[in-house]
């Protein structure tokens, strides 16, 4: 399977299909039930982020190897208004839409590398890797 | 009908009409207990229509307990982790007691990752397990009845020794 997957995220709808579609990428790629589930609620957080302040954007998966072993990357693009303060955002519990911003620190925590690039007015380009 | 009470009604209709097509998650009430099944995706309006379902039920039915059955989710962020916590907490305050059931592996080993705050989640193997939990005295059973007293004490401790045995002991 060299299959990168691109996922248009428009809906709900859109969002569910990204996170059962990553389930089950991720488990052709070799993860266990636990780490399998990880990649998916990372890629429902990063969804949700999406719907809620740019409206719309991309999910992209892709499998990734390295010396010693292989994994998935997931980045989740956007060009919606950005984030002005990306420390902030890390950050549990900061949040500028009134939830709680649980997501990118989960999101974090939950892969093994995770990077944010934002700037204001452009957009956000989320890019996380797991590794078997 | 006073006018205040036929406000109310035209309430709720709004209400049930807002949440005409969004699906509903399946509760019904079984010895004084809410047993809710969530077998559809937590999005934002399912569960808003689950927490006004829940709590209609628990204050219509007066049960003491509610078990939210999540075996049917495959994945729980933190928006609906969050959201799930706060309906909990809406049981509690109405003075029914929530339990958890059939959380799958992933799910748990995915929210504690993500560091989500399980702080005070009571959570059970099964529904055995549960009604054990909500329900940990067998009912008061009139004196001139001790047999059925007997017998209820009896399923209370098999259903305690189902929530202890998750595998078969197998000889190596």
């Amino acid at each position: 399977m060299s299959g990168e997957v691109h996922r248009t995220i428009q809906s709900e709808t859109d969002a569910s299909r990204a996170v059962l579609e990553t389930t089950i990428y991720a488990q052709q790629a070799g993860f266990d039930e636990a780490p399998s589930r990880m990649i998916a609620t990372s890629v429902s957080e990063l969804v949700r982020n999406i719907l809620k302040y740019a409206g719309s954007g991309e999910i992209r998966l892709r499998r990734v190897k390295k010396i010693g072993g292989s994994g998935i990357e997931i980045e989740a693009i956007d060009h919606g208004p950005g984030i002005p303060d990306c420390e902030a955002a890390m950050q549990d519990h900061f949040s500028s839409s009134g939830t709680l911003g649980l997501g990118l620190p989960a999101v974090k925590r939950m892969m093994d590398e995770f990077s944010l690039v934002s700037s204001v007015g452009e957009g956000t380009r989320v890019t996380a890797r797991k590794w078997i | 009908m006073s006018n205040s009470e036929n406000n109310y009604s035209n309430r709720l209709e709004t209400a049930e009409s807002l949440y005409a097509d969004t699906p509903a998650v399946a509760i019904q009430v079984s010895r004084d207990v809410v047993v809710a099944s969530i077998q559809v995706d937590l999005e934002q309006h399912v569960m808003a229509r689950f927490q006004q379902d829940l709590l209609q039920r628990i204050h219509a039915s007066g049960a003491s307990g509610a078990i939210l059955d999540l075996s049917g989710l495959d994945t729980i962020d933190c928006e609906e982790f969050t959201a799930l916590r706060k309906i909990i907490t809406m049981t509690a305050i109405m003075g029914a007691e929530c339990v958890l059931v059939g959380l799958r592996p992933g799910v748990v080993s995915s929210l504690i990752e993500a560091g989500a705050d399980v702080d005070g989640l009571r959570a059970a193997i099964n529904l055995d397990a549960a009604y054990a939990m909500l329900q940990p005295e067998p009912e008061a059973e009139p004196p001139d009845a001790p047999d059925k007293a007997v017998e209820a004490s009896v399923t209370e401790q098999e259903n305690a020794q189902s929530a202890v045995d998750i595998l078969p002991w197998e000889e190596p």
